[in-house]
């Protein structure tokens, strides 16, 4: 009996496993496990861009998968284009849109003997509070050896705010001409022009500042030997600055440069700049000035040690140091001084991609002081160690983060008590630690498992006198999440998934324990997606969750929620042009206080119950690549119940409609230009019905509005 | 290539022998939550998450209360990247952002709201009074909330109490685009302020202390 018992359990995955491949169809085989999980909804608009392969590239290059998208869909370029550029110009992939974008600007950047560009960038967003139109345009001239290169920027911003509307606008213009002596060197003028001007229909005094810098510059590269390159740049002029707290004028330098050095055992990037200015400066109203000198150096740098080697190691540095100098009424300067310098550290064993382990260290500082008065000096302190890895073992995925940080702040300068100035001081730590544990149990079923613990320690202490500083607290979480996904065809996958959460707050004091809590919340989720007809697709999420809030020390006010969720869609490809998303969302979440009872069994007494369904579609149809236009109808229907002497009884019913529709454009003007974006009318009604005292109705009138959103970007190129 | 690839394990293990010391020092209470001190007492509030105005509520409470309980409350209402999975971020009117002299912060995040509202719950030493009005352009009944998330824009406002109505001082005032996220059932978390000037009021008001949210963030000396 105990054989035949073991030898049913030994089947009876293999008999799972023969039911199941009855669906029909095929598996779509994910390349990896690691990936099995990943959302696959990608963006499909009018930009021609694709994001094949988007999750293994982002993880290869350590970047989150949005991250590479946002960049990709920035600088218009395809993930290969950016790959490629960030692996010809030997620098990250995050680094190369900001590189190319400054040294399109660098006239020692370019060879060619005779060169005239013309850019011109118009754009305009609305929303519903606020509209934005940009103006730019950038000139460059080369003609031998004499260069010429302007930059332009206008934006105009409105924002309603009551029933009135402010205007704020902000212009530039650099300008920058000179001569190329040699490939290594050119000389030159620049004029920088800043221009902000703010309007408030209720101010007296409208805000304005100008800002003008008239300099020389002298702009170097080196290259001493194969593999070290550096550039040095200075620029030197006057300066006049002009706002409405203070008209500052005298002479302003900057002197920045960059050393690149790459062997094959080291690369370094190092980059620094020193910049200020010495000048007399005064508040507007009054009638003299008192001399101030404003500096800040900034250093950073990346040092690598063995790259690509099995064994290495990556360190970041940066120090920065910052000193401006205000007038006071009183014809005084007020200082501003800001330190900040840290340091991180990547020692790197790496088997392959799928072993390998990082150890990493970090250490920060920061300092601020501004003048003498409260609230004017802060401090901080960071420390922190890290371990990640991932590690591949017999088909068993096993990736884990541990780390561990601790930081103090200090504010000595809070409030004065009987005459002593004084403040407090924060300790905290953060420990955490998580894992995730990934198998294809079979070519069929993934599995997934995730935990994770963290524990954050605020400790405070007081600096000199201070009446009343936070109170000692620890917050505790764990979690677990486990996952299995189905893949049967191409046509057919499904999953299941249940998610457990704790949360701990734990306040130290006697006096402050009484709303220390302990919330636990449950999650069980079950989805499906079937194609049934070639470009028909339904896919359902089911949901339940519970949420449960202890309170520790008032276990009376102990409260439970739980959630019924389900969504429906349908997708509906009728033809590469055109599709249609129907989604129908229906939840229902009673909510009440969690007591136990007399027999000694805990209760939910329901004080609250909402139930809300959503009927929405998407239609969109593309022409052609330069148009797309798409139309949103939603429909919401609402109802809470609310207790009313121990019963529930209807306490709002509610009923919506949205209605949204436009076009995306990505429409070539002649070969130069280019207009893209999307616009949009919302409409939305809104009436709902509330009950006071559960029986009488209230029905305000309908409300409606009714919108234009989006933006819009001309750009044209001579 | 053999060779190699055990050349390159060797670190590995070593690397992986480190992590595994690592979890075992794991074990050693670095998890484990302090042990409060007996009792169960100070001022009881229970804030309560469970819709976008709720947050409000107890953030307009925190402010008022001034006391640990309510700073508590107020940042309770704010999305915490540790427990939520997203975080808080204020944004500045850029008249208020031109303005200010002093080193801007990179970003305004959760970390500085609670340095912020330290000092700013100390500013005055009267009782505080905040309401949340409605932005006449944009009525509460046409806020959208689809479950998931919802914006809701408010005019705020602030007194500091004083003996007689006279003396009262209005130490904050402004607009509000304030972006919410449903985190779990019984959580809606404050996840986007974007401030405005009240134009009314203006950038560079005729009563000095009829600042916004933003200018006061600023001024609070929790920046850089």
């Amino acid at each position: 009996m105990i054989r035949s018992r073991r030898l049913a359990l030994l089947l009876l995955p293999a008999a799972l496993e023969l039911i199941l491949a009855v669906l029909p169809g095929h598996a779509q085989q994910a390349a990896s496990s690691r990936y099995a999980f990943a959302d696959t909804t990608l963006l499909r608009d009018t930009l021609g861009l694709r994001f094949d392969r988007l999750f293994p590239v982002a993880d290869s290059l350590s970047l989150t998968p949005d991250t590479l998208r946002a960049l990709s869909l920035r600088y218009r370029w395809s993930l290969e284009r950016l790959v490629w550029l960030a692996d010809s110009l030997r620098m990250p992939v995050d680094s190369v849109g900001v590189y190319l974008d400054r040294e399109r600007f660098n006239p020692l950047a370019s060879a060619v003997r005779r060169l005239t560009t013309f850019r011109y960038n118009s754009g305009y967003t609305i929303h519903q509070t606020s509209s934005s139109w940009s103006n730019s345009g950038d000139y460059k001239l080369v003609l031998g050896s004499l260069f010429l290169q302007n930059t332009t920027n206008i934006m105009m911003d409105r924002y309603t705010a009551g029933t009135q509307t402010s205007l704020r606008q902000t212009r530039s213009s650099g300008t920058e001409g000179g001569w190329r002596f040699s490939p290594n060197l050119s000389l030159g003028a620049r004029a920088n022009l800043d221009r902000f001007n703010s309007r408030d229909p209720g101010s007296i005094n409208n805000q304005g500042e100008s800002k003008n810098e008239f300099q020389l510059s002298i702009r170097t590269r080196q290259q001493p030997r194969r593999g070290l390159r550096s550039e040095v740049n200075f620029f030197s002029g006057l300066l006049d600055l002009s706002n409405f707290q203070q008209v500052k004028r005298g002479a302003s330098a900057d002197l920045n440069g960059t050393l690149r050095l790459q062997s094959r055992y080291v690369t370094h990037d190092l980059s620094g700049q020193v910049n200020g200015n010495l000048s007399r400066t005064r508040t507007p109203n009054a009638p003299s000035s008192a001399r101030t000198s404003d500096l800040s150096n900034n250093l950073r740098g990346t040092l690598g040690l063995l790259p690509g080697k099995p064994v290495g190691l990556n360190l970041n540095y940066a120090i920065r140091r910052i000193r401006v100098e205000t007038p006071t009424d009183s014809g005084t300067a007020r200082q501003v001084r800001t330190f900040n310098s840290n340091v991180d550290a990547t020692l790197r064993l790496r088997q392959n991609n799928d072993r390998y382990v990082n150890v990493n260290g970090r250490y920060g500082s920061q300092d601020q002081a501004q003048g003498g008065t409260l609230n004017s000096t802060s401090s901080r302190l960071d420390l922190g160690f890290g371990l990640d890895g991932r590690f591949l073992l017999a088909g068993w995925n096993l990736e884990s983060r541990f780390s561990l940080a601790n930081s103090r702040s200090e504010y000595p300068t809070r409030a004065v008590t009987n005459g002593v100035t004084g403040g407090y001081g924060e300790s905290l730590k953060v420990a955490t630690i998580d894992a995730t544990l990934t198998r294809n149990l079979t070519r069929k079923i993934l599995l997934r498992a995730t935990g994770g613990v963290s524990l954050n320690s605020y400790r405070y202490f007081v600096i000199g006198k201070y009446p009343n500083p936070p109170v000692d607290r620890d917050q505790y979480r764990q979690s677990y999440r486990i996952e299995a996904q189905y893949n049967s065809s191409t046509r057919f996958n499904s999953g299941l998934v249940l998610d457990v959460t704790r949360n701990v707050l734990v306040n130290l004091r006697a006096g402050s324990t009484a709303s220390n809590t302990e919330a636990t919340a449950y999650r069980a989720e079950w989805r499906w997606s079937y194609r049934m007809l070639p470009g028909l697709t339904a896919s359902q999420n089911n949901s339940i969750g519970a949420d449960y809030m202890h309170f520790n020390f008032l276990p009376t006010s102990d409260r439970l929620s739980l959630d019924y969720n389900t969504v429906t869609t349908l997708n509906a490809v009728f033809s590469p042009r055109f599709t249609v998303d129907i989604r129908h969302n229906a939840r229902r979440q009673p909510s009440g206080t969690y007591t136990k009872f007399v027999d000694g069994l805990y209760y939910l007494s329901r004080s609250e119950e909402n139930e809300n369904y959503t009927l929405s579609a998407r239609l969109a149809y593309t022409p052609n690549p330069a148009f797309s236009f798409f139309m949103q109808p939603d429909y919401l229907a609402g109802e809470r119940d609310a207790s009313q002497a121990g019963a529930l009884v209807p306490a709002r019913i509610s009923r919506q409609l949205n209605f949204s529709g436009g076009a995306s454009l990505n429409l070539p003007l002649g070969p130069k230009g280019r207009l893209t974006g999307d616009i949009l009318r919302t409409y939305r009604a809104d009436r709902a019905i509330n009950y006071t005292g559960g029986v009488v109705p209230l029905s305000p009138p309908r409300t409606e509005s009714d919108f234009w959103n989006g933006s819009l970007q001309l750009s044209w190129e001579l | 290539m053999g060779t190699v690839t055990s050349r390159a394990s060797r670190p590995l293990r070593a690397g992986l022998a480190l992590g595994l010391l690592a979890v075992l020092v794991a074990g050693c209470d670095l998890f484990k939550p302090a042990t409060p001190e007996a009792g169960g007492g100070g001022s009881t509030l229970l804030p309560s998450y469970a819709t976008p105005e709720s947050c409000l509520r107890y953030m307009q409470i925190g402010i008022e209360r001034k006391d640990n309980a309510g700073q508590d409350a107020y940042l309770g209402a704010l999305a915490d990247t540790t427990t939520d999975g997203q975080g808080f971020h204020a944004f500045f009117d850029p008249a208020v952002w031109n303005a200010y002299g002093g080193i801007r912060p990179a970003d305004w995040d959760l970390r500085h709201e609670a340095q912020f509202l330290s000092v700013f719950i100390r500013s005055f030493g009267d009782p505080y009074e905040m309401r949340w009005l409605e932005d006449l352009d944009y009525p509460i009944a046409n806020e959208v909330n689809d479950g998931k998330s919802a914006i809701l824009h408010r005019r705020y406002k602030v007194w500091a109490l004083r003996q007689s109505t006279a003396d009262t001082l209005l130490i904050a005032v402004g607009y509000a685009k304030l972006s919410f996220a449903r985190i779990s059932v019984l959580r809606w978390a404050l996840i986007r302020w974007e401030d405005r000037v009240d134009p009314e009021v203006g950038t560079q008001p005729e009563e000095d202390d009829q600042r916004t949210f933003g200018y006061r963030r600023l001024n609070a000396g929790a920046g850089g």
